[in-house]
């Protein structure tokens, strides 16, 4: 009974005591708490923590703080532990905290940072266009200089081609003048081959002779009525015929002669011959002819060509012959072997 | 008697204990301290914690569903402590994940700085 008693008090005051000591100091290790007092040491020990989160450090600090005084107080067990997580907690939350501050200004340096080299991208991007839009220039001027070059290379061309051409021109022109002299060397030359043969003809009409003095023509009496020292209308074509011919060989001169048969008397023969070569001579003149180029002379009897005995022997001797010079107008006299007899 | 006795001492000694462990005072409900975890939990969703943070904000939402059922039996004690365990828990992964979202953005930001210097590089070749 008594023994029961005492434990009673026993008891009694063991619990009066467990009151007491929930707002006295009594240490005793608590694993909750250790925890909390090692979170906090790690932020606080961290300056960033202090510097970047001071509020949350010191509601850590706080925490820790009622936690120390529950523990010491010998708080319940499950407040203690509570207060101790809070506190723990309340730890991570300002490293954490701190951290964010550091990722945050981070932030802030990397954007100026970013903004930096983006204007520094754009100014060596103006700077690179600057250079293109210079380059371009340049290529432009280079390209105007080339253009400028050809453009007097063409013209060079244009120039000398057209100098070719002419070259050409005058080439062909000389060509077309040397086969214009050709032709006409060759016109002349036929022109001439057709005059010797007109000439030749002409001559034949006018029954040319080739003597040792040169060309010698015969005019016969049929020109001539008898006695008489007229031309007679027939003469006229020998005439022209003479004329033309002196015309056109005007280096030449000629030798009228005339002649008369042995019929009549010398004297009056002879005076007829003159008559005849002159009336001859006044024709051509007549016709045009230069009177210094027609030299004339009358042989009377002299000369005949046949003999005088039948009647057209004396009329082959009555004649007027014409002697055409050399191309220098030189005439040969007649030789003494074919001096006219008185 | 003596049993009686006891038990009378007995019974007064457990009401003083109790008392005590109600934290030496009398127990209002915690209203404000549930607003303040639901907050501190929704600031935390939002702020990321489900990518960056889910172990901290899985804890959070954990307590602070314990503390409403505390709430509710008007267990309120225990509804506080839990509410404050939710709200520190929230807060711890709000920041987490506010830090790895900075740091995230850091580096992307230095990727970025390291692209445009290439880029430059490239360019001024």
């Amino acid at each position: 009974m008594k023994m029961t008693t005492t434990r009673t008090t026993e008891i009694a005051v063991a619990i009066a005591a467990m009151s007491a000591a929930g707002c006295a100091s009594v240490p005793e290790k608590n694993p909750a708490v250790e925890q909390a007092r090692a979170a906090y040491a790690a932020a606080a020990s961290d300056p960033q923590v202090a510097q970047n989160a001071a509020l949350e450090l010191n509601r850590a600090e706080r925490a820790l703080e009622e936690t120390e005084r529950l523990w010491k107080d010998r708080a319940e067990q499950a407040q203690i532990e509570h207060n101790a997580y809070l506190a723990t907690q309340r730890s991570k939350i300002a490293r954490e905290t701190s951290q964010l501050r550091a990722a945050e200004q981070a932030v802030t340096t990397t954007s100026s940072e970013r903004d930096r080299v983006l204007l520094q991208a754009r100014t060596r991007e103006a700077e690179a266009a600057r250079n293109r839009a210079d380059a371009k220039s340049q290529d432009a001027e280079q390209s105007r200089l080339i253009a400028e070059a050809r453009a007097r290379e063409a013209q060079a061309a244009r120039d000398q081609a057209l100098e070719q051409s002419r070259e050409a021109q005058t080439a062909r022109d000389l060509a077309a003048a040397q086969t214009a002299d050709a032709l006409a060397a060759k016109q002349r030359a036929e022109e001439m081959q057709q005059r010797a043969k007109e000439l030749e003809s002409q001559l034949s009409e006018l029954q040319a002779k080739q003597t040792e003095r040169g060309l010698v023509l015969t005019l016969s009496d049929v020109l001539f009525d008898t006695g008489r020292s007229e031309l007679r209308p027939g003469a006229s074509r020998a005439i022209d015929q003479l004329t033309k011919f002196l015309n056109e060989y005007s280096e030449r001169s000629v030798m009228v002669e005339g002649f008369t048969d042995s019929v009549g008397a010398e004297s009056y023969n002879q005076g007829l011959s003159e008559r005849r070569a002159n009336a001859v001579r006044t024709a051509l003149v007549t016709a045009g002819i230069d009177p210094g180029r027609i030299n004339v002379r009358g042989f009377g009897e002299a000369f005949p060509v046949v003999s005088n005995a039948t009647p057209s022997g004396r009329q082959q001797n009555r004649r007027v012959e014409i002697v055409v010079s050399d191309e220098k107008g030189k005439i040969p006299e007649r030789t003494v072997s074919s001096t006219p007899d008185s | 008697m003596t049993q009686l006795s006891l038990s009378k001492v007995s019974g007064s000694v457990a009401m003083t204990a109790l008392a005590f462990a109600a934290g030496c005072a009398s127990v209002p409900a915690p209203t404000e301290q549930m607003a303040l975890s639901r907050a501190a939990v929704s600031e935390a969703q939002s702020a990321g914690a489900p990518e960056f943070a889910p172990v901290e904000l899985r804890s959070a939402q954990a307590q602070l569903e314990e503390a409403r059922t505390a709430f509710q039996g008007e267990n309120y004690v225990a509804a506080r402590r839990l509410a404050e365990r939710a709200e520190v828990d929230a807060k711890l992964a709000e920041t987490k994940a506010r830090s790895a979202k900075a740091n995230r953005a850091v580096a992307e930001l230095r990727q970025g700085i390291e692209a445009l210097r290439e880029e430059i590089e490239r360019k001024s070749n």
